[in-house]
């Protein structure tokens, strides 16, 4: 048999007539937008999930860069402006355990701190002196205090000091004279004093000043060694035979006094070697 | 919002030939089911941006039909139990004729299946049956001669003799 056109076409169409029920058509066609539209939703919520990790990560990552920035940049050189002048203190301590506390201190961005919850290290920080100690360092004119101070907590070391540190804290105007009052302190080693063992220190004592600033951030403390001759660092600027004014004095000897583990407390005058300012 | 009733209309004038020509096309009764049924879900799904919902579903079936040939793992799906396998006379009632000749349809291979189907039973032209199966004109021409040849050596061998 070789089929000819019509037979082709008649054996094609035999059989034909069974309809096509439209209703299932469209169920299983609803089925597969339904599954479409799970499946976008599905996939659209992983992407959000990813999202938000990945922001949270992101912005983890600036928060925490940003405060990278700011210590990394006390290793940039500290050239030129104050704050990196501040920073550089971080360089200049020693690794003794201690002496970390305080440069390590927590800066708290944001609203204004109050100076009295700043705690104090356990022990002065032991920062390295520009140049040795030696004048005419770079850097060592510059300012003690990277910016203008709201209020400044100030605590008192003796040698013997264990415990709890006394410590005050003086705001507004007295805060800002007693840092004014150390900026201006001189700048090399007065020719006039005479100390024996100079320029090796004679420690009768530490401060530390922590400064805040009016948006509450954490300045740079300035470590104040007491003794022949009184010396003030940050670790990048240096500042000799510091005295406060007489009314300053008074407050940080009456607060020191008054303050738990504190005690008998004097600040030497100008340029005079005196015994231990504190007699815990 | 979808047309629905246009749709519904649409199935019940074409969905009786259609799911013909998908048995053709599969030379099974149940797998032309589940051919029609997806050519018309995708007529469904794009309805409204269709202009010639007709041409769109043939082209749909034979594309579908060509591509099912293609993916080889959907009929090596292992089982414990082998399933029934309709006989090939199963259902029909016809001459013997007609029988060899769906018989030998499903011999050919799915692109010139697909080539008779639509030029001898949807009655499409040369042209028509081209932009369906998106090939040349004389690419159907030549395919549909190879497949009618093939269709009378293969009918003249099983009847016995040349015709």
């Amino acid at each position: 048999m070789s089929p000819n056109e019509f037979q082709l076409r008649s054996a094609l169409r035999d059989g034909e007539g069974e309809p096509v029920n439209p209703d299932t058509v469209i169920a299983r066609a609803r089925g597969m937008q339904q599954a479409r539209h799970d499946r976008r939703v599905r996939y659209g919520s992983v992407a959000a999930a990813v999202a938000i990790v990945g922001g949270i990560g992101v912005l983890g990552g600036v928060v925490l860069g940003g405060g990278d920035n700011k210590t990394s940049s006390a290793g940039g050189g500290g050239v030129g402006s104050s704050a990196d002048q501040a920073q550089q203190g971080g360089r200049a301590a020693s690794s003794a355990g201690p002496a970390k506390a305080a440069p390590r201190a927590p800066i708290a961005p944001g609203p204004a701190r109050d100076a009295t919850a700043v705690p104090c290290p356990s022990s002065p920080p032991n920062l390295l002196l520009p140049g040795g100690g030696g004048t005419g360092q770079f850097g060592a004119q510059g300012p003690l205090f990277s910016k203008p101070v709201e209020s400044v907590k100030v605590c008192a070391y003796a040698s013997s000091t264990v415990g709890v540190v006394p410590s005050t804290v003086l705001a507004g105007e007295n805060a800002t004279n007693l840092t004014k009052s150390m900026d201006e302190s001189a700048k090399t080693l007065p020719a006039s004093i005479k100390c024996p063992g100079v320029p090796a220190p004679t420690d009768r004592g530490s401060l530390v000043i922590i400064g805040l600033d009016k948006d509450g951030n954490q300045l740079k403390p300035v470590v104040v060694t007491l003794g022949c001759p009184t010396r003030a660092t940050n670790g990048t600027a240096l500042r000799y035979n510091w005295s406060p004014p007489a009314n300053i004095t008074n407050l940080i000897i009456q607060g020191v006094k008054s303050a738990p583990g504190g005690g008998p407390f004097s600040l030497p005058p100008s340029g005079k070697v005196t015994g231990s300012p504190i007699q815990s | 919002m979808r047309d629905e009733a246009g749709f519904r209309t649409f199935v019940e004038a074409n969905g009786a030939t259609l799911l013909h020509a998908a048995r053709l096309l599969t030379g099974d009764h149940h797998r032309g089911e589940d051919l029609v049924q997806g050519a018309l879900t995708k007529v469904y799904l794009k309805w409204d941006r269709i202009d010639a919902p007709l041409a769109y579903a043939r082209k749909a079936l034979v594309t579908g039909h060509i591509d099912s040939t293609r993916r080889k793992w959907w009929g090596e799906r292992p089982t414990e139990v082998l399933p029934d396998e309709p006989g090939r006379a199963d259902g029909l009632a016809a001459s013997d004729e007609r029988d060899e000749l769906r018989r030998l349809l499903g011999e050919l291979n799915p692109r010139e299946r697909a080539v008779v189907v639509l030029r001898y039973y949807c009655d499409q032209s040369e042209h028509e049956t081209a932009a369906a199966l998106g090939m040349p004109v004389g690419t159907v021409k030549s395919t549909c001669a190879r497949a009618l040849a093939r269709l009378r050596v293969e009918a003249a061998a099983s009847m016995g003799g040349p015709s």
